[in-house]
């Protein structure tokens, strides 16, 4: 047996390791014309001593040696050099190889890099050949079901790697699958996979909660991945589960798994609504909102990004007052533009709806809108109203109210009522031709209770735009 | 900044509005490509390019001749549906309708720049809007013969106790929106209060001019001769989570003295009980005396997934002291209103109801024997019905009805919504509604049909466009002529980095490194 033992060691295993150092050869070294060599080399590690040893500047002869025989004298001179170490992220090891095949199974170099028959009939190891000892468990290369570890370091380790490879390293069709923004947490945390094409800052870019999360921690920070998400914006998929009510609804999934929340939110988000920290339905513990992670700016992406429905549906019609109290952080999720599309004026898409402009005459009547929040009424209106022809001009004939018969005549009650519509279209002078006490007919416009004295305290100069002289001695 | 952006900046303020819009664009180059800011510098800018497309009548007046028109009587009936009022004794019966359809493209551009770094606390910020009519008429659409508006530009510093503002700013609080030239100082004395004072030279709400400007004046023989100047002092309170306190006063009086042109005062509060909230506000005019609105608002979940809400309302219409209008005693109405929310099938379905009544005041007009039939009540209701029957599609139906004094209106909505993952969103919908208002027989059912999209073109740029039509048969009776059309495009996008995030490192461009066939 010992014999036996010891003609495995005598030829298999040189040959074995003269396979494994051609399987490392890049395909330009296919060239070499080993077996027109082959008396002169009869082991593998004669040359490729690294194979054995480990040593990667060893795994190719030096190409002085050539020039012993090729000196221009005994032969021709040649000019190969040895190639340069290919960059990959490959796990593999010539020395662990031989040490698996030990004593009982030499190391057969052949096993791997043969391309014809004869001891120096060698070249470059095709995958095939790993997949011979190594069964792939997919039926692609990128398949979810494998195990990208066995055979790729991870990125943080395969250090020769330069950036541009690392950026066009392709992605898996499991990414591509619907709902993978929310579902790769369960195979983060079961599977070293992740590690072979990311690195910790892959994750910070999303996660708020990156320092909290082993399966985040335990990857190795890399400078390539970190140039490379550098400013890119995360983006945040909108669950299922937020869609309809889920401001109503919200509340006791954050109290069931709050950590949950934590991977998209942070504390802002919570207490943009809920006062200092505590919910506003009792559902969701203080202290559970306090344990958020504190990055600044996530927040304010999440709601940028639509992904939650915070306020009840009939809040932008009514906000106002919350807005105003500071009852409400807005400023944690909104930014300012976001108050000046609905508030800065004519160009209010985000807060009427379409064509709100062209429609608006019965949410003026009812009020419902609170115009006056915003806009001028006697101003900001009549400006619009004028360019498309409501503007009154003066006149008397009250032909744009055929609903009522003698509209000039009856019109006060409609005037006292709806005197924000009126002044949208009419100028004070069209009013004052009848009611003015200086230049028309004296018809007083003023009502019961009507508290002279005290407008005439504020403003005199207003009563006699009608008066010649102030009717109201100031108390 | 660099000379470039100093130029365009400079250039704003040039009389005809495209080169305004011109400027806006360069100074925006100028500010994204110019040079470089210091380490912990950074710019962040937000721009929104808007396009529509607008068509409308115009009202007209017009005129018969009074043996023309058959019938008798002040109002006149023709059998096309055309009122006329025909006055005893004069030639002519005579109208208010519809004109030709005259058509416009506005184009407003906005910009808001927000910089800061350059000391703790220190930031500049300023809110531009650029207008334009690009083809058409420039009286289709509000402002738009005014090609520049500086909406907001203040340097601000902020710390943990204080917040001084100095510039044109906003000033938000319970009496609405206030813009103004000057400056405002905060504190926090204790982590649940916030006092600010303000004060400066007042401008005209919805014009963002002074009062003296000439936009005013274009619109207002009687406007108001001098300039305003605004202070106001505000202060909130919220002694813990349950409860939110907040008080106004506010003054607007004449530079030279003689007078105010409003002095208002509000407050508001909130208690949060259970699972409810109750909202309360008050806003008084002090000038004319009298309250201009309260509410008392409720809203409570007592069932899963169910909201309930219910208010009530007293309201009454407020002017400024430079008007003759407040002296006109305005009245106003009691209102209650109430409904709720419910949502079903794991939060995809929703659906909304909503009621409300209300009463109007006594006008006690001299006239009110002879105007007895005018409404003095009015009621409407409505739902909303909203329903994802799976990922990324959305169905919405809504229906209205609303009778109020002046006006009244019934409407029905309906739409679906396809959402194309984070690409953007597809809709189309249709609506048909029936309007009267403006004390004007009306006659028609106004049918209409649309479509919208949204498309993001890049992490931090989206673009939105539409374009609907309108149908209104029997619209020579009507005042308003409904076959019209409308459509709109709108680019927003933003540059730079969040506070917080990198400081300047993204400031040079919209989107981070190249993300082509990588995945990290």
């Amino acid at each position: 047996v010992s014999a036996r033992r010891g003609w495995l060691a005598a030829v298999l295993l040189p040959a074995l390791l003269c396979v494994g150092v051609l399987a490392a050869m890049p395909t330009a070294e296919r060239g070499f014309p080993h077996q027109a060599h082959a008396r002169l080399f009869p082991t593998c590690e004669g040359c490729h001593a690294g194979a054995v040893t480990g040593d990667a500047a060893a795994l190719y002869p030096a190409a002085a040696r050539c020039a012993r025989c090729h000196d221009g004298g005994r032969a021709g001179r040649v000019a190969w050099q040895p190639p340069a170490p290919r960059a990959s992220n490959l796990r593999f090891s010539h020395p662990e190889h031989r040490e698996v095949a030990g004593d009982e199974a030499p190391a057969d170099c052949q096993a791997c890099h043969a391309i014809g028959d004869g001891p120096m009939a060698v070249g470059a190891a095709e995958p095939a050949r790993c997949l011979a000892c190594h069964a792939h468990a997919g039926d692609s290369h990128l398949a979810a079901t494998v195990a990208c570890a066995r055979c790729h370091l991870p990125l943080a380790e395969a250090t020769t790697l330069p950036a541009a490879r690392v950026a066009a390293l392709p992605r898996p069709p499991s990414h591509e699958t619907a709902g993978f923004e929310g579902s790769h947490g369960a195979a983060a945390r079961t599977g070293a996979s992740c590690a072979v094409c990311h690195a910790r800052e892959s994750c910070e870019r999303c996660h708020a909660n990156a320092e909290a999360l082993p399966e985040i921690t335990r990857l190795a920070p890399d400078p390539r991945i970190a140039a490379l998400e550098r400013g890119r914006v995360p983006r945040y998929g909108v669950p299922a589960s937020h869609r309809g009510a889920w401001g109503e609804a919200h509340g006791a999934a954050a109290t069931r798994q709050i950590a949950s929340c934590a991977n998209c939110h942070t504390r802002p988000s919570c207490t943009g609504c809920h006062q200092q920290g505590e919910p506003g339905a009792g559902a969701v513990a203080a202290r559970a909102i306090a344990a958020l992670p504190l990055p600044p700016g996530a927040a304010v992406r999440a709601a940028a990004n639509g992904a939650t429905a915070v306020h009840p549906p009939d809040f932008a019609g009514r906000h106002g007052g919350a807005a105003a109290s500071g009852k409400l952080e807005c400023a944690s999720c909104h930014r300012a533009q976001q108050c000046a599309d609905c508030h800065g004026g004519a160009d209010a898409r985000g807060f009427h709806p379409l064509n709100f402009m062209e429609r608006h005459a019965a949410e003026v009547f009812a009020g419902t809108g609170s115009c006056q929040s915003c806009h001028s009424t006697e101003t900001f209106c009549r400006d619009c109203h004028t360019g498309a022809g409501l503007g009154s001009g003066g006149h008397m004939s009250a032909a744009f109210h055929t609903g009522q018969p003698l509209w000039v005549l009856t019109h006060g009650q409609a005037a006292r009522i709806g005197l924000e519509s009126c002044a949208s279209c009419h100028r004070q002078q069209d009013c004052m031709q009848c009611h003015s006490a200086a230049g028309g007919w004296g018809v007083s416009p003023h009502g019961p209770g009507f508290a002279a004295g005290r407008l005439s305290a504020r403003n005199a100069e207003a009563c006699r735009l009608c008066h010649f002289n102030n009717p109201v001695r100031s108390p | 900044m660099s000379a470039a952006a100093r130029r365009a900046l400079a250039r704003l303020t040039s009389p005809t509005s495209l080169a305004s819009l011109a400027s806006l664009a360069s100074l925006t180059v100028a500010l994204v490509a110019g040079p470089a800011p210091a380490a912990a510098q950074a710019v962040r800018i937000a721009g929104s390019t808007s396009i529509r497309y607008v068509e409308v009548r115009p009202l007209e007046r017009d005129s018969l001749l009074a043996g023309e028109v058959a019938g008798e009587g002040l109002l006149r009936q023709m059998a096309d549906g055309r009122v006329l009022r025909c006055i005893p004794g004069e030639a002519f019966c005579r109208d208010v309708r519809p004109g030709a359809a005259v058509s416009a493209l506005p184009v407003i551009q906005d910009l808001e720049v927000s910089a800061w770094g350059f000391g703790e606390g220190v930031r500049g910020f300023a809110q531009l809007r650029g207008r334009s009519v690009w083809s058409g008429s420039s009286d289709l659409w509000p402002q738009s013969g005014d090609a520049f508006d500086l909406l907001a530009a203040y340097a601000e510093l902020e710390r943990a106790r204080f917040r001084l503002r100095a510039g044109r700013q906003w000033q938000v609080s319970g009496l609405g929106f206030y813009n103004f030239d000057g400056v405002a100082a905060a504190v926090r004395p204790a982590p649940a209060a916030w006092l600010e004072a303000y004060a400066g030279r007042s401008l005209m709400r919805g014009l963002n001019e002074p009062r003296t400007g000439g936009a005013l004046a274009a619109i207002e023989t009687l406007a108001p001769p001098e300039p305003g100047v605004l202070a106001g002092v505000q202060a909130r309170y919220r002694p813990g989570a349950r409860l939110a306190l907040g008080a106004t006063y506010q003054v607007d009086f004449r530079a030279d003295g003689r007078g105010v042109y409003s002095e208002l005062a509000t407050a508001d509060g909130s208690l949060r009980l259970g699972g409810g909230a109750v909202e309360g506000s008050v806003e008084a005019d002090l000038a004319a005396g009298g309250i201009n609105e309260a509410r008392l608002r409720a809203r409570s979940a007592p069932l899963a997934a169910t909201v309930l809400h219910a208010e009530v309302r007293r309201y009454r219409p407020y002017f400024e002291l430079w008007t003759i209008w407040g002296a006109f005693s305005p009245v106003g109405f009691d209102e209650a209103r109430g409904g709720a929310a419910w949502s079903g099938d794991r939060g995809r379905l929703l659906v909304r109801g909503e009621a409300s009544y209300r009463s109007y005041g006594d006008a006690a007009a001299a006239d009110a024997a002879a105007a007895a039939d005018f409404r003095t009540a009015g009621w409407g209701a409505g739902t909303t019905v909203s329903w994802a029957p799976r990922l990324g599609w959305r169905l919405e139906g809504a229906w209205r009805v609303e009778t109020g004094f002046g006006a009244a209106r019934r409407e029905a909505h309906a739409g679906v919504v396809r959402r194309l993952g984070t690409a953007g969103t597809l809709a189309v919908h249709a609506l048909a509604f029936q309007r009267a208002y403006e004390f004007r027989l009306e006659e028609g059912t106004v049918l209409g049909a649309g479509a919208e999209a949204s498309l993001r073109l890049s992490d931090r740029a989206r673009a939105t466009g539409g374009f609907s039509a309108y149908h209104h048969p029997g619209a020579r009776a009507a005042a308003v002529d409904w076959n019209q059309r409308r459509g709109h495009l709108r680019v927003q996008w933003l540059v730079g980095p969040e506070p917080g995030h990198g400081g300047a490192a993204g400031a040079a461009g919209v989107t981070g490194p190249g993300t082509a066939g990588g995945q990290r």
